[in-house]
Formats: structure tokens, sequence, C-alpha cells
């Protein structure tokens, strides 16, 4: 088990392309998109902005930042799935002793753990942020990080069963990614009940429904809890939301990996 | 090629990846993440929106200016900037700070009677100076409201007027609302009122001058003292930061505990 945990993070960490892309979405959406977006949403006049946050906009930017890398992380980590079926890897490993859920468990902890990581190379923009850690906010957005990227990677491993080539995998990962990303409130608050300003932003009901079912939202409310302590949600809607999907993905990831 | 998982050297990689990102990462971290400082640093002045008058925060006497106005002084002399103050009047009179019309062009810092809230962090970004402020009573004789009895109110804004006002309503106290500090005199002088609030170091101030009114923090369950901040525009990271580092500096220094002790404030421990 801890061989097939090993092999996956040594792959993936020696891996400079699955590098880069770790650095590159965090650059671009804190550097580049919060630094540009940062006048629209900073102060003019005092008592009118158009956001009514406690935050900056890149403090608010932050943690969904990490959700985003996270996802891709975790979810494209079921490309090495695809990868260990073509070629051969999933049969030799699937014979052996080692029963089929550890095989998994094996498989889908070595995910987070990458994932994980990729989530934590973000948090050392805290200081360009503006967001001050403290040791024990940093272990327990790590925990966190770990039980959102099992959760995720879990569902990348039932996506990755029912896809059976790479290029069908990378379409069917950049449409449920960014728009899972995009309704997640991770780029602009939609709750309008959180202040009366901002409740003159008018949002479509469709947008406020789709923002409302979709998990992310709770993930990425959960981290913003977590690193600038503001929740639009109860705060525990986020972990409850995350641990259960982890093992309801699991279990059918566990379903569909013995059917394979 | 498939990984080596035997070599004694198979992590080198890894490490070596890891580290890489981790340096790069660290170096766009310093990265400035707006013009804010370089914007004044450039002009040479930073400018300052006070009111007239809100001590120990603000006196309106050059020579003794007051906690927050000294602060900056010393601040903005740390950084190699100059100091300019502009009296805002709608600061120390109204409630409400959308009614005191402070724009960005007007200042880039605003002091003397922030309250470092959450609601005031929806529309500043706040440093915090470790003052607290309340709600101070002002007499001729008794010091708690008693039923019925008729109380002056001097808007002090910042201050929680919300939970003041349900003591007040449950005292069933005759609450009479006062404009200015002379009003507040005159009521309590007069015999009109018997008891006034206002700002802890307002009501201090005036009972400095006068022998027959003494003055105490206004103790009531509900009512909490309030910490104060120095006000950054939302948005203006490199210069809060900048602040935050020089104010550091001077904690430090015991440059901080100097000022706190000049004001009458409490020296952190």
């Amino acid at each position: 088990m801890y061989g097939i945990w090993l092999r996956e993070v040594v792959r993936a960490l020696r891996d400079r392309g699955q590098i880069i892309g770790g650095v590159s979405r965090p650059l671009i959406w804190l550097l580049v998109l919060g630094i540009g977006l940062n006048p629209y949403f900073r102060g003019e006049v005092y008592g009118e902005v158009r956001v009514v946050l406690p935050y900056t906009y890149v403090q608010f930017l932050f943690p969904a930042v990490i959700v985003l890398n996270i996802m891709y992380t975790s979810i494209l980590f079921a490309v090495s799935v695809i990868w260990d079926r073509q070629f051969g890897f999933l049969r030799e490993i699937l014979v052996s002793p080692l029963p089929t859920p550890l095989i998994l468990l094996a498989k889908i902890l070595g995910g987070s753990t990458i994932a994980t990581v990729h989530g934590s190379i973000v948090l050392i923009l805290a200081r360009f942020a503006d967001i001050s850690l403290m040791p024990g906010q940093i272990a327990l957005a790590l925990l966190a990080m770990f039980c959102l990227s099992f959760t995720l990677t879990a569902f990348g491993v039932i996506l990755a069963n029912r896809v059976r080539n790479f290029e069908g995998f990378g379409v069917f990962s950049n449409t449920l990614i960014l728009p899972l990303y995009f309704t997640s409130s991770s780029v602009f608050p939609l709750d309008p009940s959180l202040s009366r300003t901002q409740s003159i932003i008018v949002y479509p009901e469709w947008l406020v429904a789709a923002m409302r079912i979709n998990p992310i939202t709770y993930a990425v409310d959960f981290l913003r809890g977590i690193l600038i302590g503001f929740n639009q949600f109860p705060a525990h809607i986020g972990p409850t939301l995350i641990l259960l999907l982890g093992l309801v993905f699991f279990q059918v990831a566990l379903f569909e990996f013995r059917r394979t | 090629m498939a990984p080596r998982f035997h070599s004694p050297f198979r992590w080198r990689p890894v490490v070596i990846n890891v580290a890489v990102v981790s340096l790069l990462m660290f170096g766009l971290s310093y990265v400035p993440a707006d013009t804010s400082l370089s914007e004044i640093k450039r002009r040479g002045t930073l400018r300052v929106c006070i009111p007239p008058s809100r001590p120990p925060l603000v006196t309106g006497d050059p020579t003794y200016p007051g906690f927050d106005v000294g602060l900056m002084l010393e601040l903005s002399e740390s950084m190699g900037i100059t100091l300019k103050t502009r009296v805002v009047s709608a600061m120390g009179a109204d409630f409400n700070p959308r009614n005191w019309r402070l724009s960005r062009s007007q200042c880039d810092v605003i002091a003397g009677g922030i309250v470092d809230s959450e609601e005031t962090r929806g529309f500043l970004q706040t440093l915090p100076t470790d003052v607290q402020m309340g709600w101070g009573v002002i007499r001729p004789n008794t010091l708690v409201p008693e039923p019925r009895e008729s109380v002056a109110v001097l808007p002090a804004p910042g201050l929680d007027r919300l939970a003041l006002s349900q003591i007040l309503r449950a005292e069933k106290a005759d609450v009479v609302l006062v404009r200015d500090e002379a009003a507040l005199i005159a009521a309590l002088t007069t015999g009109r009122v018997r008891i006034g609030l206002a700002d802890k170091g307002i009501a201090d101030r005036l009972a400095q001058d006068r022998t027959d009114l003494t003055s105490a923090w206004f103790k009531a369950e509900g009512v909490a003292r309030q910490s104060f901040a120095l006000g950054f525009w939302k948005g203006d990271v490199e210069l809060r930061r900048a602040f935050a580092h020089a104010l550091s500096d001077m904690d430090e220094d015991g440059r901080l505990d100097d000022l706190r002790s000049q004001y009458g404030l409490p020296v952190a421990d």
C-alpha cells in the first residue's frame, strides 16, 4: 500500500509539467486577476464600496485559489488511473495479494497527498494577499485541504472509470472543473443576505441556485472560515459535506473499480 | 521511463522541484500588490483625515495633537514622508461615517476615531492601535442613571449607540440629544439634565476643565468598550503593510508605549 502511495507521489512531484501547472494557476488567479480587479473592489468613498466584505478582494479570492489548485490536481490525478489501465499496471497490482479497497485507498491517498502539496503551495502567497497565518490555522487548513483532496480524488477516479481515453478525460474535466469553480462563490460573493449594500446587487435566480447546490461553494467557504475567518454559510456545512461526500465517492469509486 | 523507486536518490528530483517552486512562490509573495505606497512615496506627503476633536486621539492642540496624530507623525517620519492633516468637521458630528463624505482624493488614511469592528472593515482596512474607547458619564452628582432620569447624550461616532439606546430605553431615561460639548455642559449646569453621556475621552477633558463635574466609565451590561484603529482604503494593501511594519518597530523600541503614556492611555503588557 505504501509502495502504491509512494509511486503516485514521487511520479507526480517529479513531473515538472504538473508542478508548473500547480504554480501557474495561483499566479494567474491571485497575482494577475487579484491585482487586475483590485481597483474595481477598492474603496473610493467611505461607506460606498461595491462589495461589503470585511476583507480585500485578494483575501476573498485566496482560499478559492487553493480550492482551484486542489480541484485540478485531484481530478486530473485520475488520468493516472487511465494511464495505469492502458499500460497494464492496474492489472498487475489488482492480482497482488493486497485487497482491492486498499489498492484504491493507496491510489486515492497518493492523489490526495499531491493535491494537498499543490494547495499548500498557494499558502506561500499568503503574504502577498496580506493574510497572517498562525501555525494552528495552517495545520487546520492542511487538514481541510487533505480531506477535500481525498473527496475530489475519489470523484476523479469515478470519472476515470467512465472514460476510456486521455482525450475524453481532458474535455470532461475542463467542462466540470471550471463551471464548478465559477459557480462556487469563489470569484465574487453571491450571497445577497451578507449586507444591505450587497443586497442591492441583484443576481439571477439560476446563478444563486447553482451556487447553493454546488458542493465546492461549501468547500471554499470552509477554507475561508479557516484562513480569513469569514463564512457565508453555517461553518459546519463545509466539513460535514466534504467528509460525507468523501465516504460516498470512495464507496462508488470502489464499486466501479471492482467492476473494472 | 518508470521512476527508480529503490534508488537512494529517488527523492532528489522531488525535493528540487518542491524547493524551486516554494522559493519562486516565496519570492513572488513580495511582489507589490498595488501602487498605494509607491504613489505616496513619489508624492512625498501623506494626507490624513481627522475630526476637529476626539480626545485623546485628536485634541486640536498643535503642541499636544493627540495620540492618533502623534502616531501618524511618528510613522510618516519613519517612512520618510511628510504628514498633512485635513480636519473634517463632519467626522465629529455624525454617527454615520457615510455622511462624513470622505473620499480617496481627500485623504490616504483616516484617523481619530475609527472603530476596529467588522462593520468598519467592510469599508476600510484597519490597523489596530490597541486604544480602547467607550461611553463615559459626566455628572454633577449621580453616576448611574436612575429610572426616568434625564440624560444628555453627545453623539460619539464609532461607539455602540444601539446598545446605549437600549439601556436608556430600559431605564426609561428621559434622553436629550445634544449637538456639541458646549450644549452638553449647558444642559448639565442649568439642571436640564442630571447626567451626560459622551465619549470617555471627551467626558474626561470636560471634567478636567470644570471642578463641578466628574467623569467615569459608563458601566452597564451590553455596553462594551471599542478598539480603535487607523483606517486605510480598501485595496491599499501596500500602504497598510508599510504602516504595520513601522508600528511594529515603534512597539519594539518603546516609542509606542511612550506615546501611550503621554496621552494617558494604558500601556500594553
